[in-house]
């Protein structure tokens, strides 16, 4: 571990991107044993600076040092030999290997002919793993374990290296309560041991417990920085978006018909889900909250086809449907808005308007030919009923934000006037402004008569915009929530598992 | 310790096939277990079997050598081009220094393994420095280095009548032909290689995800450059032994020999995606084919009727390979 006064400061880092001045004059420091958070919204640069810590951005202007020597860190390697790890928000890490030869991977325990000592590999793994308390098999393929145990291995990965200073870039985003107050731990563990970390998060209850400074990114500029004590979340929410934005959806007190339009009788899929029994009304939000594991993701799958039930049926207006494949959901006016955006979601290298119009590719097409007009038009029409900023339609996808990847898809959907659109954790690594969006055109979405199931761990923005929500536990519905019972407390205690 | 038959099976299971193969082959044919059988199945199998070990490096980092076949034979036809043109000068011997003369033999062997080792670097900086996907780069140079066989024979054979270097295509040891030996020897110590150094670590890694190996502080660019390289070395041995046996260079020879060597590759179970994969995969794919085509010609099947069964053969296996894990797959 590095001497306990070491001090990494970034000083005047500007960066410009074709069209974007990404970074504007930014300081940045952190020192030994404290946590320095970076907060911001989407494009706010917080991406942009860590990838220039990491050295896989290069500045424009500014310099980096360390101990007030001046560094260069022009790639990840120049990062690796400052003692400098990052835990990255999107996961690296190879599915074909162990545990063991993820977390040392690059830097194995070797002989000096280059032979690899295994032993030793799995041993240190082993005493890492155990330092914070997980108890994870280190000749374990990664490919076969899920995103919280990856997680895990990314924070061993990154201790693997024995740091000074760790960047964490949405450490949380996969983790249940119990494995947040584990890292929680972890990271208080490495503080003792006067490791620096920088932490970034959307969570700005996580941030406000963890850190010991905040600072506010806003549009590449430093807005503001806070000291622990002085803040809550409502100043941070200021400071990140200029204005405080209440997630509340007043609709959801009207009283919908009953009419059930989707209804699902005893659906089982493996052990995954079973004796599943739900309706949706007309018109309705209804929120399904479970944890990784509890199936409600997977039960969202099911219903659009992506996975087929083993046993139960689906009726869609009372007339029994049986849905085999995304194209049989598709054709019955279902949606599904995928968590996986990038994959699932988008075609990353396709336009804006390609993928606006992909699911009416029929309808626009005549005898053949396929009707551009028509096209372009479908997608300003969305781009302005859904209030989408960009430049131009005919622009990759994979340059755009978040929330507004995230409105695409939307679009694609409302496109095909589905009347029955499934979301899969819609606003996760989306800022708090596009959240509101999101919300705001799903609660429209139902206004005009539409219905809509969410799956979402967060839970306040359930609590805020549904009629109704369903908690999932082990692969069980443990309980149902009408608007009048929404309580944060009893919901959490319905999902989390003991 | 508990015995899980189950996963030996599974992992064994093409060593299984191999023994089928050879069983079927004994009780059909008179003729398929004899020693000389035997020895002409496993010569033949090291030709392919090289270019296959060569190609799973290039696949184990996602990408693909078309060019190895024409490869194999272009280090030997260089070799004897350029013996050719340097025997004019100095009277059929190799001049090394002031008045020693090198083995013409030794000359044509580190031709050729240069040229291997050379064309791989070609193909590896064409991928990643020229940015040129590795299909269309090693499918330019297949047809490149195919031209220039061409270009450098004329057209026509040439004889390659030394015995001092077409010992090793007939040369047995212990009942087994030398070039089995070369490829035996050959993917121990790739398999060793792959599984115990930092080698096989980093191009695992690359083709497990190379944006994560890049994170890591992996040298990608290099180690993909060495999996060309490597492929390179594979396929110039092949060349060697494969002149030595049938003591000609020729440019028609060899033609196709990549899809031969990928199809071994992939029927023993060595991913197209990168990642998945190793040389003893390669091997089984290899003893497995190799049997069958013994079988075949045992049979009196032709190349002909040998083809559509390896079509069929790939269509199978990659199939089997794709339902290992679909779950929740689009």
């Amino acid at each position: 571990m590095g001497t306990h006064n070491d001090q990494l400061i970034m000083k005047g880092i500007s960066k410009a991107f074709p069209g974007v001045k990404a970074l504007d004059d930014v300081s940045f420091e952190v020192i030994s044993g404290e946590v320095h958070s970076l907060i911001g919204q989407n494009g706010a640069g917080k991406s942009t600076l860590m990838g220039i810590l990491n050295g896989i951005t290069k500045p424009d202007d500014g310099n980096i040092y360390l101990n007030n020597n001046l560094v260069k860190i022009d790639d990840p390697k120049d990062a690796f030999n400052l003692n400098l790890s990052i835990v990255h928000q999107e996961f690296a890490l190879c599915n074909n290997l162990t545990v063991a030869e993820n977390i040392y991977l690059g830097d194995e325990p070797h002989s000096k002919s280059g032979f690899v000592d295994y032993k030793k590999m799995h041993l240190d793994a082993k005493y890492l793993l155990d330092s914070i308390n997980v108890s994870l098999g280190t000749e374990e393929i990664v490919g076969d374990l899920n995103t919280s145990q990856w997680q895990i291995i990314e924070i061993c990965k990154a201790l693997a290296k024995k740091p000074k200073f760790i960047v964490m870039d949405e450490p949380t985003a996969s983790l249940d309560e119990k494995q947040i107050d584990n890292l929680f731990d972890i990271i208080n563990t490495l503080k003792k041991n006067g490791i620096g970390i920088i932490y970034i998060s959307h969570k700005l209850k996580e941030i406000i417990h963890i850190s010991d400074r905040i600072t506010v990114l806003k549009d590449g500029k430093i807005n503001n920085s806070f000291l622990k004590q002085q803040v809550n979340e409502e100043d941070l929410i200021k400071s990140m978006i200029g204005e405080n934005i209440l997630i509340k959806n007043e609709q959801q007190k009207k009283i919908y018909p009953k009419k059930p339009i989707l209804e699902i009788k005893n659906y089982r899929y493996s052990n995954i889900f079973k004796n599943i029994n739900i309706e949706l009304f007309e018109g309705e939000i209804l929120g399904l909250s479970g944890l990784l594991g509890s199936g409600a993701n997977e039960l969202l799958r099911s219903i659009f086809g992506i996975i087929k039930q083993d046993d139960g049926q689906i009726s869609l207006n009372s007339e029994i449907i049986s849905i085999n494949k995304p194209r049989d959901a598709v054709s019955r006016g279902i949606g599904y808005i995928p968590s996986d955006r990038k994959n699932e979601g988008l075609i990353q290298n396709n336009s804006i308007k390609d993928n606006s119009v992909l699911t009416i590719f029929e309808k626009l097409t005549n005898i053949g030919f396929f009707n551009f007009n028509e096209a372009t038009k479908t997608t300003n029409d969305y781009i302005k009923k859904l209030d989408i900023k960009v430049s131009n339609i005919d622009s990759f996808v994979m340059n755009l934000s978040g929330g507004n990847q995230q409105k695409v898809v939307i679009a694609k959907w409302l496109a095909k006037n589905c009347r029955v659109l499934l979301f899969d954790e819609p606003t996760r690594g989306i800022d708090v402004a596009a959240k509101a969006q999101i919300w705001k055109l799903i609660s429209k979405f139902t206004n005009e008569g539409g219905s809509v199931i969410v799956a979402s761990n967060e839970i306040p923005e359930l609590i805020n915009n549904c009629n109704r929500i369903i908690t999932m536990q082990k692969g069980l519905i443990s309980n149902t929530f009408k608007y009048e019972d929404f309580n944060e407390q009893k919901i959490s205690l319905n999902i989390s598992s003991k | 310790m508990e015995v899980d038959f189950k996963n030996i099976v599974k992992n064994h299971f093409l060593l299984l096939v191999f023994f089928l193969i050879c069983l079927v082959g004994t009780f059909t044919s008179e003729y398929f277990f004899t020693l000389t059988n035997l020895q002409n199945m496993i010569r033949n199998m090291a030709v392919p079997g090289l270019l296959a070990l060569g190609v799973s490096f290039v696949f184990l980092v996602s990408r693909i050598d078309l060019s190895v076949g024409s490869l194999t034979i272009f280090g030997p036809i260089l070799a004897v081009s350029s013996l050719a043109f340097f025997g004019d000068i100095f009277d059929f011997k190799v001049l090394v220094r002031g008045n020693q003369y090198a083995n013409s033999a030794t000359f044509l062997v580190v031709v050729s393994l240069l040229t291997g080792i050379i064309v791989g670097l070609l193909n590896g900086i064409g991928v990643m420095y020229g940015k040129i996907t590795s299909f269309i780069m090693t499918l330019a140079m297949m047809k490149a280095l195919w031209g220039l066989n061409y270009v450098l024979t004329h057209g026509h054979a040439y004889y390659l009548q030394i015995p001092t270097y077409t010992w090793m295509g007939t040369l047995n040891l212990f009942y087994i032909p030398f070039s089995t030996w070369v490829y035996i020897l050959m993917t121990i110590l790739a398999a060793i290689l792959m599984k115990y150094t930092l080698v096989g670590r980093r191009i695992y890694s690359i083709g497990g995800d190379e944006k994560t190996a890049r994170l890591a502080g992996i040298n990608v660019t290099f180690w993909v450059i060495i999996a060309f390289m490597m492929s390179g070395f594979c396929a110039s041995v092949a060349g060697i032994l494969f002149s030595s046996r049938l003591q000609t260079v020729d440019a028609p020879l060899a033609v196709g020999f990549e899809l031969t060597a990928i199809a071994f590759a992939v029927v023993g179970g060595v991913s197209l995606t990168g990642g998945r994969g190793s040389p003893y995969r390669a091997f089984l794919g290899t003893i497995v084919m190799g049997a069958l085509f013994s079988l075949f010609s045992m049979w009196g099947l032709n190349t002909w009727h040998r083809n559509i069964v390896v079509g069929i053969i790939i269509i199978l296996v990659v199939m089997l390979d794709q339902r290992k894990n679909n779950f929740g797959r689009i």
